[in-house]
């Protein structure tokens, strides 16, 4: 299983159409694997097979952008050497634990007040998309945040239920100008990728 | 291209938020206005005038207590609040409701610059202790006129003792491969406070912003040469 053992940063180009303001925006976002090496490892891999060139944006609202489902009934990365889809288990890491959480949202394992490392704080919070009653079904389908709700603690809604693994730290605000059907024309990593350890994007299938 | 799996929110379109909240209306009358998502659409937008006094009241009445409770329950399951283990004693050790600091806390942060560096899985808190003060800086600039200036001063002043009492703490946890560097992000550190400290003395609003940011990345660029010693997995 890929994992990125250290942080690493991507620029995601996507091709905004009929819209005379914006025609390419470059998103600069960066990854950690600090505390999230499973979920931003998982990605980087994807990135470095071109998984997402050409991709469209399929969900664009007041409250996410999200892509990453490719073309075809699957719903996320079809793993080549064994046919099946590739799922990552849900990772979130806890301030003051030593080791991410796996498998269970903290509203799960009882832990309400715990923070998350990486919380959904702000506009451009990079986290993955899965089916809402399975915890571990996360593959390639991911979700940047626009409105950031917070409650009187200070903590999103999501904390804790998704994995936030990254956040878009340059030109986040023109997510807000994407929408359905727009394209991730690349997203190449800018660096970092020797942090990667375990990339099956070298394997021939 | 099969059904998107569900990033949060698949309920409904609109952002999530689990209170019911209630506004007092110019005539005094408390309105329901809000939602709650989870527990669907119990309260939905307020009772109106005080025309039909009888059958209103029964209903508002009951209509506020079903929202006071999905409230309830729903401040309960998003907050954590405990509602065991309160001290029996007339005066209890520590804070009566013990779930209520985590309510009480500073702004939340949203810059995900901020939010990247305090994620660093790093504990050296003397570079904390420089880091937080600079950062400071921002919410100082947003004040309008002179005292926005007084304020990064101070700022700047926090930083500067910060670097100079914590300095050997803050060289403790760099590697010995990397002393070097990390000695020559201090000392541009030090130096680069000392300019913003005189740009403010000079009352140059515009220049303390990029100062700022340069001495962000400085520490920044040391807090990554700390990392050598976080826990690798």
């Amino acid at each position: 299983m890929p994992l990125l053992k250290g942080r690493a940063t991507v620029d995601m180009k996507v091709k905004v159409k009929d819209n005379p303001n914006v025609q390419d925006c470059v998103f600069r976002i960066v990854l950690d694997g600090y505390n999230a090496p499973v979920t931003a490892g998982n990605f980087v891999d994807l990135v470095e097979r071109h998984f997402y060139d050409g991709m469209e944006i399929q969900r664009a609202d007041g409250f996410v952008v999200q892509t990453g489902d490719p073309e075809g009934p699957a719903e996320g990365f079809i793993d080549p050497s064994t046919e099946k889809v590739r799922t990552i288990p849900l990772e979130i890491m806890v301030v003051g634990d030593k080791s991410p959480v796996y498998g269970a949202t903290l509203e799960e394992l009882g832990r309400y007040k715990a923070q998350t490392r990486l919380p959904f704080n702000a506009f451009g919070t990079m986290a993955m998309a899965r089916e809402e009653f399975e915890n571990n079904s996360a593959s390639s389908q991911v979700f940047w945040l626009k409105e950031s709700e917070l409650t009187p603690s200070n903590a999103n809604i999501l904390d804790g239920r998704y994995a936030v693994f990254g956040y878009v730290t340059e030109n986040e605000g023109y997510l807000a100008d994407l929408k359905v059907g727009d394209v991730v024309e690349s997203i190449q990593v800018v660096s970092g990728l020797d942090n990667l350890v375990n990339p099956s994007y070298k394997i021939v299938g | 291209m099969a059904a998107l799996l569900s990033a949060p929110g698949r309920f409904s379109p609109v952002s999530p938020f689990a209170f019911c909240y209630v506004r007092k209306a110019s005539d005094g009358l408390p309105r329901r206005v809000g939602w709650m998502r989870s527990l669907g659409h119990r309260c939905t937008a307020s009772c109106s005038t005080r025309g039909d006094r009888g059958e209103e009241e029964r209903k508002r009445s009951f209509d506020l207590k079903d929202c006071a409770l999905t409230a309830a329950i729903a401040v309960g399951l998003v907050t954590g609040i405990p509602h065991l283990g309160w001290p029996a004693h007339a005066s209890p050790a520590g804070p009566v409701l013990p779930g209520l600091s985590v309510l009480i806390s500073g702004p939340p942060i949203k810059d995900p610059g901020v939010l990247l560096r305090n994620a660093l899985p790093i504990n050296n808190k003397a570079i904390r202790e420089v880091q937080k003060p600079l950062e400071d800086i921002s919410e100082s600039l947003k004040v309008s006129g002179v005292k926005a200036l007084d304020l990064v001063e101070r700022n700047v002043r926090q930083a500067s003792r910060a670097l100079s009492q914590g300095r050997e703490l803050i060289m403790a946890s760099v590697a010995e491969s990397k002393k070097q560097h990390g000695e020559d992000l201090v000392n541009k550190l030090v130096v680069g406070l000392e300019e913003l400290g005189r740009i403010v003395e000079q009352r140059d609003r515009d220049a303390v912003a990029p100062k700022q940011k340069e001495l962000l990345n400085y520490v920044g660029g040391f807090l990554k040469q700390l990392h050598e010693h976080a826990r690798l997995f």
